[in-house]
Parts: structure tokens; sequence; C-alpha cells
């Protein structure tokens, strides 16, 4: 079930991911180590969607434009900001995050234009 | 004086703390949002306070929140309270740096102040108060704590000039250079509007197109050359900010809010799995959520329809009493079959659903205030943004198997005014459970030995048809206009006996209010057209009233489909209410509705198969009654809640037209099969 999921999360979102990493071949997006994840691969900027339950990471930027950026950053995902990813639904859609103290709800497709990066990667912004 | 506030912040408690039951419900003009309105004393001093909608801020994202901004900026209030929350003071902050910069005269309730504490902050009051510029009342909403304090700090400030200006963001040299060449352009205009020119150069900057247009029509002569101004600038600081400018903006605002913070609250430990998470470590659990959520869902559904009927026979025994009453007390004439079946009837017809309607609504505040609603949406919307829809649409989708009514209301849920009303276009798809009588019947007595899964195979088609309804919907008529998800889970709190009694009264009240006059009205007139012409001085044999005389006239278009005229009929006479189909059968075939207990076939059964209605005409029939369209009821009930005659004809329309495709799909198809077998 996850695998199927894995994959055809990836066919579909891997075109729109900015930076240029390559999905593991057993990939999903929370479920296995070894995808584009920074703690290997660098201080590589990666979309919030691809990361798993648990990871804390930093926002970077925020690809697009539009109401959706917009909305993004009034709730506060603006650069810099400390984020927890808390866990995804039961059928892997939205994703819940921690940031400034309280909690919200993203689907993965938005999260894909959240960009961030690992701690032990970070660069002064 | 205005109440606002982001969702979640407590502002209806506060609302409801500060003015009692003195509160007034209308619609702001052109939409259908609730406005509300309280008029309070204090301190000899009559206070209006307007409760505005929820809104994160005012960047005019959502339909509310341009609202919001446009109450701000046309009413000039002379005082604005803002609730926020204290358990999450940077994100509600936010909300409060834009209405500074708009130079309101603002005073802040901190509210929650007791979950605040639980989380181990500490607050300065006065340092942040002189740090935001405002007054600040802690306050504890559900127990009324500070709301002394709170009139008082804004009945104190009420006649003093707005301090514009004193405390303001500081977005960098070379914005502030922009900003302030902006401000001195449109500083005339922004005088008439008594708007702080800074405030209305920042809005042109972040691209604001109405503001643009607005000033525009100030003065003509000056449009084009302000739009090259700004245009410039704009330009300027995007190479600038390669980041972008609403990021240096919203960027620049949480920092001055994240610098104010750590100023004037002190925190001790910070217990981050707090326990909000526990509880959804169980209640959003990979494998336990959506299970859990199902039985929720279930025990919802129970107890409306279940616990919901129980009073029903006795209101309908009341109403019966009473109608019975009138009866023999008027003299026999119109107005005596006026009064009890039309008023006593249409009285009836509203009453018999307020069981109902007060227990859903106890639910669905339930829901909502504990915060399980957002997790519902959560864990829903996965599936339903399939369809075009958001997971908070599956929960009135649901309802509708229960009665369309509640589940068209239960829709107010919904945020954004694209998904209430795609959501109450396909409700009615949903098979609800005055149209089981027909199935019964029908599958009953043409399908004897598979009326269970005929019955079945309807609701499963009913959904299908919602699906795809809600599907195509989404792809043409209501494309979404790439409405964000970004949804807040708002901590779990234990609601309050009154906040959830409130709510729930809230909506029962407008029910009665708003859908009671019209169903009255609409059963009066109904039954004006199945009591008329009279023959004689009585009432007319069914098939010659007017509502008889028109299903027959109806008949040709339906002739495809099987129907006899009869059938035509009960399916006009069932959009007062879908049950209704049963009875004027019942009328039409010329037996009475019940079944003696002994036979084993009902006589209105046994009229049916003699009068040669084939099994495929059965099928059909029931196909149609399930998708044809809605009761009185349920059109009223679409009408209030979209607040358009277009969008309630179309709902009408599309699923009658669904319907009697459908109904011929299954008469041809069900022909071609049995021409080949
Ligand atoms: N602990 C606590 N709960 C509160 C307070 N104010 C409101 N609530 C609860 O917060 C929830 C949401 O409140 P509500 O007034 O509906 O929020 P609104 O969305 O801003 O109108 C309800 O369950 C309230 O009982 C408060 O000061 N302290």
């Amino acid at each position: 079930m996850r695998h199927r999921f894995g994959f055809r999360f990836f066919r579909d979102h891997a075109d729109n991911a900015a930076s240029g990493c390559t999905p593991a071949p057993a990939g999903t997006p929370h479920a296995g180590h070894g995808h584009c994840h920074g703690r290997l691969a660098g201080a590589e900027e990666i979309p919030l969607g691809y990361c798993r339950e648990g990871d804390e990471i930093t926002i970077r930027r925020l690809a697009g434009h539009g109401p959706l950026r917009r909305r993004l950053l009034e709730m506060g995902l603006v650069p810099g900001t400390k984020v927890r990813v808390v866990k995804y639904a039961p059928l892997k859609d939205p994703l819940e995050c921690e940031i400034k103290g309280y909690h919200v709800a993203l689907r993965v497709t938005e999260a894909l234009s959240v960009l961030v990066t690992f701690p032990a990667t970070e660069a002064p912004l | 004086m205005g109440l606002v506030g982001n969702p979640n912040a407590g502002k209806t408690t506060i609302f409801n703390a500060l003015t009692g039951a003195r509160q007034k419900v209308g619609n702001w003009p052109g939409v259908t949002i609730e406005k509300k309105e309280g008029l309070l004393r204090f301190r000899d001093r009559d206070l209006l306070i307007t409760d505005l909608p929820g809104a994160y801020s005012l960047s005019s994202f959502s339909l509310e929140e341009t609202l919001v901004r446009d109450f701000l900026l046309n009413e000039r209030p002379n005082r604005i309270l803002q609730v926020v929350d204290g358990s999450n003071l940077e994100r509600n902050l936010y909300l409060t740096v834009q209405l500074i910069e708009m130079g309101l005269s603002l005073v802040i309730a901190l509210n929650m102040y007791d979950e605040l504490q639980d989380k181990g902050l500490r607050v300065n009051l006065p340092l942040l108060q002189s740090l935001l510029g405002c007054p600040i009342v802690p306050t504890v909403g559900p127990k009324g704590y500070g709301m002394d304090p709170l009139l008082a700090a804004l009945v104190e400030g009420e006649d003093e000039a707005p301090a514009s200006g004193g405390v303001h963001v500081h977005y960098g040299p070379e914005l502030e250079e922009e900003i302030a060449r902006l401000a001195q352009t449109v500083s005339a205009a922004a005088q008439r509007h008594a708007i702080p020119a800074r405030w209305l150069a920042l809005r042109l900057l972040e691209g604001d197109r109405e503001a643009l247009v607005k000033l525009a029509c100030d003065q003509p002569e000056q449009a084009s050359g302000l739009q090259a101004q700004v245009d410039a600038a704009v330009q300027r600081l995007n190479r600038l900010y390669p980041e972008g400018l609403e990021t240096l903006i919203a960027d620049r605002r949480y920092g001055f809010i994240a610098g104010a913070l750590q100023e004037a609250v002190t925190r001790s430990i910070i217990d981050r799995r707090e326990f909000s998470e526990k509880i959804d470590r169980v209640l959003t659990h990979r494998w336990l959520g959506l299970p859990l959520f199902i039985a929720f869902l279930w025990l919802l559904f129970q107890a409306t329809f279940t616990f919901g009927a129980l009073p029903m026979a006795g209101i309908e025994a009341l109403v019966g009493w009473v109608g019975g009453m009138l009866g023999s007390v008027l003299p026999t004439g119109p107005l005596r079959d006026l009064l009890v079946d039309g008023v006593v009837g249409g009285v009836g017809g509203v009453l018999v659903f307020l069981p109902n309607i007060l227990i859903l609504f106890l639910g669905i505040s339930l829901l909502e205030d504990t915060g399980y609603m957002a997790r519902a949406a959560f864990l829903m919307d996965k599936l339903m943004h399939a369809i075009g829809l958001h997971g908070k649409s599956f929960i009135p989708l649901i309802m509708g198997f229960g009665c369309g009514v509640p589940a068209i209301m239960a829709t107010r849920t919904l945020e954004s005014p694209r998904d209430r009303l795609l959501t109450i276009l396909i409700t009615p798809l949903m098979s609800c459970s005055a149209r089981l009588p027909v199935y019964v019947l029908f599958a009953g007595t043409f399908f004897p030995r598979r009326a269970g899964n005929v019955i079945f195979l309807l609701y499963i088609f009913g959904v299908l048809a919602a699906v795809v309804a809600g599907k195509l919907l989404s792809l043409t008529l209501l494309r979404a206009k790439g409405a964000p998800f970004v949804m807040e889970l708002p901590p779990y709190r234990v609601p309050t006996a009154r906040t959830s009694l409130l709510h729930m009264w809230d909506r029962a009240s407008q029910y009665l209010r708003k859908m009671g006059t019209i169903i009255l009205a609409a059963s009066v007139v109904v039954w004006f057209l199945g009591a008329f012409p009279r023959v004689d001085g009585d009432s007319p044999p069914a098939a010659d009233s007017f509502i008889g005389q028109v299903g027959r006239a109806l008949s040709p278009a339906l002739e495809p489909l099987g129907f006899s005229w009869q059938m035509d009929v009960s399916l006009l006479a069932g959009l007062v209410a879908k049950e209704v189909v049963v009875s004027t059968m019942g009328v039409l075939y010329g037996v009475g509705e019940e079944a003696p207990a002994d036979s084993e076939i009902s006589p209105l059964a046994a009229a049916l198969l003699d009068s040669g209605i084939t099994p495929l005409a059965a099928l059909a029939f029931m196909v149609f009654v399930l998708l044809y369209s809605p009761c009185l009821a349920v059109i009223t009930a679409i009408w209030r809640e979209t607040g358009s005659w277009r969008w309630t004809l179309f709902s009408v329309g599309y699923q009658t037209v669904l319907a009697w495709g459908a109904a011929f799909l299954v008469v041809k198809l069900g022909g071609w099969l049995g021409g080949n077998v």
C-alpha cells in the first residue's frame, strides 16, 4: 500500500520540486530514509511535502505565487521559522505541522511549495 | 464598535459574555454571512458591538476577510476590540499589527489567559501595552473573567483620537523609503478617507488592486501616474528582494511580533508534546483515526435521527390534537380547511424537524467547540478533495442520509463559499430517510425477494451520483479558484455547557425563524393547490385538484419512463415532502394508507401490481424519486443558505434533469437487457 502510494506520489510531484533531488526507489515521503533528505545531502533545500513525521526543519523560502503563498506567509510560515512535522493524515494527505506554537494542516501539494532545510545543514539566512 | 479576531480565539464566547442575550442576528448585505450585533450598557453609555467574521489577516483573502476589511474601512468604528488567543500569541498578533497599521483605535482582549498561564508563560502587560500601543485586558471567555475591565478600557479611550503612527513595524530602509514616497503622493486621498497614508501606501505596494481602483476613481486624472509610480516602486523593490515583497512584509511583521514577545513574555518550561497532541495520537492515529471518526459520525447520526425521532410522535400527536380542536370548533368550510390542513399542518411540518435540528446542532457545536471538527476535515480531506471538496464537506453529506434540511444547514462549518455551494448542491443526492418509504413500497412490491439489495443499491447509486455531480460541477461551474487548504488545528478544549448550548440555540432559532416562515407559506400554497377548485364546496378528488391537473399535464414528459399519471401526480405532491409520494399514491389508487395487519401484501401494493406498472418502470420510478428535485423544506434551506434564487433553481433543475436521464437509462438499458436475455 505505502509503496504504491510512494511511487505515485513522486510521479505526480517530482517535477514540481524545485530542488533537484532524486527520489530513492522505495522512497515514500515518510516511510524510508535515503531519499533526498538533507541530513545526507548537505545544505539542500527540500520541499516540506517530502519530509517525514517527526522531522524538525527550518523554512528557507516559499516557491510559487498568489493566494497560497500569501496565506502561508500570514499563517506564519515565513523564512527562518522552525517547523516540526507532527504527522500525516491516515490517508497520507494533509500533513500536520507545528509552527510558532500552534498546529496547522497543509495538503501535501501545498507543502511542496515550502522549501526547508535540516538544522545540521542550516546556513545563516 | 467592531469585534474582530482569529478563528478559534474565543470571539463568540466573548461576544456572548459581553452582550448576553441582547443580540440581533442578520446577514451582511449581499452575502450569506451572519451579522450579529449586540447592545449593552456600561456606565450610562450604550455600546453597539458588531461581531465580525473570524479572520487571520486583512489582505482580503477570503470573503470573510474582505468583509472585515471593508467594515473597518467604510464604517470606521470608533473602537475595535480584538480577541487574541493568548495561547497562540505570535500568530494572533499578526492581525493586531495590521489593525494598528490601519490606524484603528484598538483594545485587545488577551483571551485564554488561563491557557497562557498553564503553558508557563508570563506576560508583562504594561510593557506589551506600550510596545503595541494599545490597552490589553486579560480575559477568560467562558468564565466571564475580565469583562468589566474590558468594558472600562473600551469606554475610556473612546473619545481620544486613535494613536495612529505611534507604533509601527520597520520594514527596512529601502521599503520604508518607497512607503514614504508613495505616502506623500496619496496623503490627500488618505486624509479624505481618514486612513493613514502609510497604510494606504503599503497596501498599494502589496498589490491591492481595489485600493488602486478606489483611488483612481477619486482622481481619474492622477490614476495612470499613480499606477506607474506603484509599478516602478514594486519593480525596484523586487530587484532588491528576490524573495518577493510579500515575504519581506510578512517577515518583518513577524519579526516585530517576535521582538515584542521576547521582551514582554517570559516562558518557563515549554511543554511541546502537549495535551492535544496526546489526544491526537489516538484520534488521528494512522489506523484508529478513521474508524473512530466513523464511530463518532455514527453516534451523531443515531442521536440525530433516532433520538430525534422519539419526540416526533409526540409533536405529531400534539399538532393533530390542535388540528382536531380547531376542526371541531370552527364551522366547516374553506377557512377551517385552511387553518387545519394548511396552517396547522405547515407548523407541524416545521416543528417535527426541531428535535432533529436541536440534537444535530448540539452535536456539531460540540464537534466544533472541542476542536474535533478540524480533525475530521484533516482525516477526510484526501477523499473529499478528489471530488473537488473540502474535508469538512463530509459531515453534511453524511447528514444528508438523514434529512437534507439539517445537512444543508451543517454546511455552515465550511469557510469557503465555493465549497459550501458545491456541498449544498450535491447533498440532496444522498438518499434521505423520507425517501425510504417509497423504496420500501416499490421494492417490496415489485422485487419482493430482492428488496434489501435493491434499496441498498439505490443508496449507493445516490452516493455515486453525488460524486459524479460534485466532480463535474467542480470542473465546470464551480472551478476551484486555487483556495488553499491551510487549516489551523486548534488545541482540544473542554467546551462549557453554556457555550455549546448557546451555539446550538443560535442555529436552531435561525432554523425556526427563517425556515419556519417559508415552509409555512409554502405549505399553505400547496394546500390550496390540493384543495381547489372546490367541488360542491368541498375538496375535489385528488386527480381533479390543481395539483392533480398539473401532474396529469406533466404525464407526456414522463411517458417515456413508463410512469402512470398517478405516479406523476404523486411525484409532484412529493415535492412537499418525499414521504407524501406514498400517501398520495394511496389516495390516487383509492386505497387507505394503512395495511391490514393480517394481509401479506398491502392493498396499495396489490393495487400497484394490478395497475400494470412493470418492474422496470418501478425501478425507474425509485431512481427518479432518489434523484429528482429536493423537497420544499430542502429547497427552502438551499435558498436560505445560498442566498440566491439562481442557485436554488439550478439545484432543482439539474437534479430533475439528472433524475429523468437516469430513469430513462434504466428503462432503456433494462429493456435492452430484457430483450437480449
Ligand atoms: N480555556 C479557555 N477556553 C476558551 C476561552 N475562550 C473561549 N474558549 C473556548 O474556545 C473554544 C472556541 O471559542 P469560540 O468562542 O467558539 O471561538 P471563535 O471561533 O473565535 O468564535 C470554545 O470551546 C470556548 O469554550 C478562554 O478564555 N479560556
